[in-house]
């Protein structure tokens, strides 16, 4: 498969080019992880960040790529992996506990959503992820979802997210968060 | 605003969707309102949310994939080849003791999978032996030859195993098989192949073979010493059954795991989350950390066993 077939194969979500290229680079970008004091869940861990954040922004259409798609990879990849770091070496030295509140939050936060998502099921789940994760146009997802036209497509990813605000809301308010 | 126009004027600001002017004008709003700014935060938390839940989808559908062997690139020769030319040369020889020299024929030009990972049964009752994804092709050269070989092809590389005999020696009862086994390493790449009814009883030999190939024990004869030195380095002297650690061992626990092949046993050490190989040496030799990816995960999974 060629690099351009590749960013094909991305760009109308094909999921099967994502595991192409998580097979095709997977020594390539842990080793550098491993060589670099990491371990090998710390190595696939970054690696299948780094490879996401590739996915979503060629699927999106913010990919302005110029080298070769391992070279971007591998820069990726390296960047989550020195953010990594430098997270856990802040971590160590001196533990801000504001910042690990925080990110529990978060965590807490991602978990309520991730099961809202599961409770609300399709189409609404495919909407709001092709919305919010591939950051699709509203006549892509029309295109991707067989709607008519992207005026339906906006009516309804809104009713969808209404629904997801209230299985959200029902056990976390708002105010949970911020006091 | 409306309020069905603010959620979109917000959804559209958290997934970049605005112009720069836009965009530009939203900020002013925000700067403007604290409740406008209370509800992006939380607003900008569901988009995450958003993201995190689809990125979870393709994290696990990523875990579930099939890298190939672990170790076999890593190492010269490993089990898995190893076992594929034993198991080769197994079923050739097999055959002969089996089978009448037409009946060899029969089975020549039939693609066969052999593996050394673990043997499955099909619903036909045919054998299969999974060597992950290579193809074994038993063919024949010429009958008036007796000349039979196996050629396993695995992507760009192939394991050559050939058996040669005169006539003389196949008339008689006893048969002296000379193999010979080229192996190339292969890039393995999963296939199935099966074998016929007829190597049923080879089901059994490889079922040992399978028990032999990697047993982790949790109690090993080995003898091990901490030599302790307040130094980065570390370092180890393994000679017969004696293993003595050199440097600082005192920060955690260390595990030595042994990983016992058919013919051979390997032994490692994990220490503060990093992997060793271990090889019999008298003279101090330092400690290197594995790096190879497959390698380290497979000793994951010994460790894990």
């Amino acid at each position: 498969m060629t690099e351009q077939q590749i960013l094909d194969h991305i760009s109308r979500g094909d999921e099967t080019a994502l595991d192409y290229l998580y097979k095709k680079y997977y020594p390539m970008m842990t080793k550098m992880v491993l060589k670099n004091n990491g371990t090998v869940e710390e190595a696939n861990d970054v690696y299948q960040d780094a490879l996401i954040v590739f996915w979503q922004k060629a699927i999106s259409g913010n990919l302005k790529i110029t080298s070769k798609i391992s070279t971007y990879l591998y820069s990726i990849c390296k960047n989550c992996w020195l953010k990594e770091l430098s997270r856990k070496k802040r971590l160590s030295y001196a533990v801000q506990e504001e910042s690990i509140v925080q990110s529990d939050l978060e965590d807490i936060m991602s978990k309520v959503v991730q099961d809202a998502m599961e409770v609300l099921g399709d189409p609404c789940k495919s909407v709001l992820t092709y919305y919010y994760f591939n950051e699709m146009s509203m006549s892509e997802i029309a295109d991707r979802m067989n709607y008519s036209n992207a005026d339906t497509v906006k009516a309804k990813k809104y009713k969808c997210k209404k629904r997801l605000d209230i299985l959200i809301k029902k056990n976390y308010t708002q105010e949970d968060f911020f006091n | 605003m409306k309020s069905g126009d603010q959620e979109e004027a917000i959804a559209q600001y958290l997934t970049r969707r605005m112009s720069e002017v836009e965009r530009s004008a939203f900020e002013k709003k925000i700067s403007e309102s604290p409740q406008l700014a209370q509800k992006i935060k939380f607003e900008k938390q569901i988009a995450q949310g958003i993201r995190n839940y689809k990125k979870g989808i393709l994290k696990s559908r990523l875990n579930q994939l099939e890298l190939g062997p672990s170790i076999v690139e890593t190492t010269s020769i490993t089990t898995k080849t190893i076992l594929a030319g034993i198991t080769v040369i197994v079923i050739v020889g097999l055959s002969y003791f089996m089978l009448t020299p037409d009946e060899i024929l029969v089975i020549e030009n039939r693609e066969t999978m052999i593996g050394t990972d673990g043997i499955t049964e099909d619903k036909n009752a045919k054998i299969s032996l999974e060597i992950d994804t290579s193809y074994v092709m038993l063919s024949d050269k010429k009958e008036d030859e007796r000349n039979s070989s196996i050629t396993k092809y695995i992507e760009n590389t192939a394991v050559k195993v050939s058996t040669k005999q005169s006539k003389k020696e196949l008339k008689s009862d006893k048969v002296i098989l000379q193999a010979e086994v080229e192996v190339v390493l292969p890039d393995m790449d999963g296939t199935e192949i099966s074998f016929d009814e007829t190597f049923d009883s080879l089901q059994d030999f490889s079922d040992d073979l399978m028990k032999n190939q990697a047993q982790v024990n949790s109690v090993i004869e080995l003898e091990v010493e901490i030599e302790m030195k307040k130094t980065k380095k570390l370092r180890y002297i393994y000679v017969g059954e004696k293993l003595i650690l050199i440097g600082d061992f005192s920060t955690s626990l260390y595990q030595i795991i042994e990983d016992n092949m058919i013919d051979e046993k390997k032994l490692y050490l994990y220490f503060e989350q990093k992997y060793y190989i271990l090889t019999e040496t008298s003279e101090k030799k330092v400690l290197i950390p594995v790096s190879d990816i497959r390698l380290l995960n497979y000793l994951v999974d010994l460790r894990n066993k």
